[in-house]
């Protein structure tokens, strides 16, 4: 029983204790002012200046567990000199990584970007200070530029973190209460759990922000990395978050999709991501040299990594003859459609498409069930030729479609004296004439022979068909009933 | 000058017309002494334009508050930028803190023997706003919340609705605004001397008048941070005794009380003592 009182004791002790002490990063009592909301003035070069840091925001930032005094260490004394407010970020901080126990550091990353093409920025001893002095003088980007003491959990990111752990003032809060540690513990978990901060959008945007610049990039002096001699940029480096636009990768990413590549993902695809050389540099991820490896991460373009598939990294990420084309953010659109070339250029196939599908569809109607060649176009050579027939006009029948006009028949009976033979033999020449089978033709055969003459006359009329060759060939005719014509 | 005479004379005929506040009165009877006219041509020549930036392309590494432009229905930003206080590197962030809950012409127009009270109004359209312990930026105990209501004799225009920061103390004689507004006939006659590319002397003589009544240095933290003759009375103005006890006995304020000079440094950790 006692002990029973005895832990009950300490549970209330333990839990009065974790509630009373609400953590708030502001050892050194700068919030004492600078929590005062619209500390601001205009400076001498009409900057809107802002001394109030929003308490509530600190405490959930990045830099939320991090006394000012941490960064702004020369601060001693008010009004405080500018020089005395910066920071250098690659100093350690005081506190220390939970896990390890060891001061944590910006190091890393400063290692990268002393390697990479923006190594001459603010970042090297100096991060805060004047910000339009830095926009002045610097050319190469400061830490702040692209990073600022943002929240743990975006706002953007808000309605995903409230559903992962609503549970969090009841569960969690429980013991761990107050403000500052829902925003600072609280967020620092659920970041990890609701994912990476920024998409590949955003990623490239930050890029953007400074490379779609077209006149910022013209001002940059580039190095020779051989002669270290200074020279303007070229039309490639000043176009090239444009002409980046234009390639099938930059629209993915413009589009939202998750397979289009990133500035990063082909110039920092390692480590911290700040390793950005320049293209010419042996070490680069976009030498040409490691385009295979660097096109092939993650089996994006696996294939380039294997001999013989080295072309394929010849694709050219930011081509300058891209930047002509002005409606790739929405191709289907009409003004898009009239600038393309590869449009107009599809015409001469879509007319050739269209004749090909009529005479297709023409074929199916009329002539699908004719089981003969069609000598529009050298049928007949390719019969006689390719496949040994004889010539079309060897196999005609020598026959005639029409009745013996009644001139005609004048004229042959003036030469022909009427008997009944003959009678009966025009009446068999007549059907012979009219039957339509190479049958008939045969039976024909022997008045024909009797009477070439009046064959001849009826041939005349209707086909140039030799009663000579009718007599030879006609019994060559192929009768197989199995020939299907081709 | 005739210009000058001609805009006080339709200044004064509106005014005949409608009421006008303590200061165009006074302006109207101020009478400018050449030494005045002198020291106002010499900080017109001394005067640098300043004009002010956009965001720069380096954004601020914190988040910072909110700026709200709320002063600009006030006569003072016809030519004055908003925030107005710049030269003190020690007071003007906190003096245009100020800016969002006092009016200019509170601590700014002093004039002596003359008695003034202070109501919160709306600079929007001057109307006075209902006293509410909410339109206070301190903070407050979660028992004092009340519906406080001004004395029966005081005119309510306006019901508040918390924290606004179109809502100044703004300062009153027999119940009328004292102050200025931008849209007003002189207001209006000021800016147009100034647009269109006036002479000196004529825009030096406009400078001295405007501010002949007012006083350049407004009153010390001390003035109204203090429990004792506060310049302004807080209770009046609906902040509870848990209000008025951390506003008099701010701790900047006690800060501020320190510095003797005007450029004087003091070290963090002597003024937390």
């Amino acid at each position: 029983m006692l002990r029973f009182l005895l832990l009950i004791v300490l549970l209330v002790l333990g839990h009065e204790q974790a509630s009373a002490n609400p953590r708030y990063s502001d050892p050194d009592g700068c919030l004492s002012c600078h929590a005062y909301e619209g500390l601001n003035f205009i400076d001498e070069n009409g900057v809107l200046r802002s001394s109030t840091i929003d308490r509530s925001h600190y405490a959930s930032s990045l830099h939320g567990s991090v006394p000012c005094m941490d960064c702004h260490r020369e601060v001693k004394d008010y009004p405080h000199k500018v020089e005395n407010t910066e920071v250098d970020c690659s100093e350690s901080c005081h506190i220390e990584e939970p896990s390890e126990g060891v001061k944590y550091s910006h190091d890393v990353i400063h290692e990268e970007m002393d390697k990479s093409v923006h190594a001459d920025g603010w970042y090297k001893g100096l991060t805060g200070g004047n910000r339009l002095e830095e926009i002045e003088i610097e050319q190469d980007p400061s830490c702040r530029l692209c990073h600022s003491n943002t929240l743990y959990i975006a706002e953007t990111q808000l309605a995903d973190f409230k559903k992962e752990f609503d549970h969090a003032e009841t569960e969690c809060g429980n013991c761990h209460q107050g403000k500052a540690w829902m925003g600072q513990f609280g967020g620092h978990i659920l970041r990890r759990l609701v994912g990476r901060r920024w998409n590949n959008q955003e990623n490239n945007q930050m890029c953007v922000d400074c490379h779609g610049d077209v006149e910022k990039m013209r001002d940059v002096e580039q190095e020779d990395p051989e002669t270290l001699e200074k020279h303007p940029p070229s039309d490639r480096f000043v176009h090239s978050a444009d002409s980046y636009a234009k390639t099938l990768h930059g629209r993915l990413i413009v589009d939202g999709s998750a397979y289009g590549a990133s500035c990063i993902d082909c110039h920092a695809p390692e480590g911290w991501k700040h390793e950005i050389r320049s293209y010419l540099d042996p070490e680069s991820a976009s030498h040409p040299d490691k385009l295979p490896e660097t096109c092939g991460q993650s089996n994006c373009h696996g294939y380039s990594k294997k001999p013989g598939n080295e072309g394929f990294t010849l694709t050219d990420m930011h081509d300058v003859s891209l930047l002509g084309l002005t409606y790739m953010d929405k191709p289907f659109e009409v003004e898009a459609i009239r600038e393309s070339k590869w449009f107009w250029s599809s015409w001469p196939l879509l007319l050739i498409a269209l004749v090909f599908a009529i005479s297709s569809a023409v074929w199916w109607v009329r002539f699908r069930n004719t089981k003969k060649i069609i000598s529009i176009v050298g049928g007949d050579r390719f019969e006689t030729v390719m496949i040994g027939r004889k010539a079309k006009a060897a196999r005609k029948k020598p026959v005639a479609k029409k009745p013996v006009k009644p001139r005609a028949k004048a004229a042959e009976e003036a030469k022909v004296p009427v008997t009944s033979d003959a009678v009966a033999d025009k009446e068999n020449l007549s059907s012979a004439v009219i039957g339509p089978t190479d049958k008939q033709v045969t039976q024909v055969e022997p008045v024909l022979q009797v009477e070439p003459e009046a064959a001849e006359a009826v041939a005349e009329k209707e086909k140039p068909v030799e009663a000579d060759k009718l007599n030879t060939e006609l019994p060559k005719v192929d009768n197989d009933s199995n020939n299907k014509g081709a | 000058m005739t210009r000058l005479l001609i805009t006080l004379l339709l200044t004064g005929l509106c005014s005949w017309v409608h009421a006008e506040g303590l200061y165009l009165k006074t302006l109207n009877n101020a009478s400018l002494s050449t030494e005045q006219i002198q020291k106002s041509l010499k900080k017109l020549k001394e005067h640098k334009e300043v004009t002010l930036r956009g965001d720069l392309a380096v954004p601020p590494f914190h988040k910072r508050g909110k700026i709200s432009d709320s002063l600009e229905h006030s006569f003072c930003t016809t030519c004055h930028m908003s925030p107005p206080h710049t030269k003190s590197e020690r007071t003007r962030t906190f003096m245009n803190m100020h800016t969002q809950y006092i009016a200019c012409e509170t601590c700014h127009f002093r004039p002596e023997n003359v008695q003034l009270t202070y109501q919160w109004q709306d600079t929007r359209d001057a109307s006075v706003v209902r006293v509410k312990p909410e339109l206070f930026r301190q903070t407050l105990k979660p028992e004092e919340k009340t519906k406080k209501t001004l004395p029966a004799k005081k005119e309510i225009t306006k019901p508040a609705k918390g924290i606004n920061p179109f809502y100044k103390i703004s300062p009153y004689y027999q119940d009328r605004p004292v102050a200025l507004r931008n849209n007003e006939t002189f207001a209006q006659a000021t800016k147009d001397l100034w647009q269109q590319g006036s002479r000196l002397d004529e825009k030096s003589e406009r400078r001295a008048l405007i501010h002949a009544p007012l006083s350049e240095k407004g009153p010390e933290c001390k003035a109204c941070h203090a429990d004792k003759e506060a310049l302004l009375d807080l209770a009046d103005l609906g902040a509870t005794a848990y209000q008025v006890e951390k506003i008099q006995n701010n701790i900047v304020a006690q800060f501020f009380a320190r510095y003797k000079e005007k450029d004087q440094r003091i070290r963090i950790i002597d003024l937390l003592r």
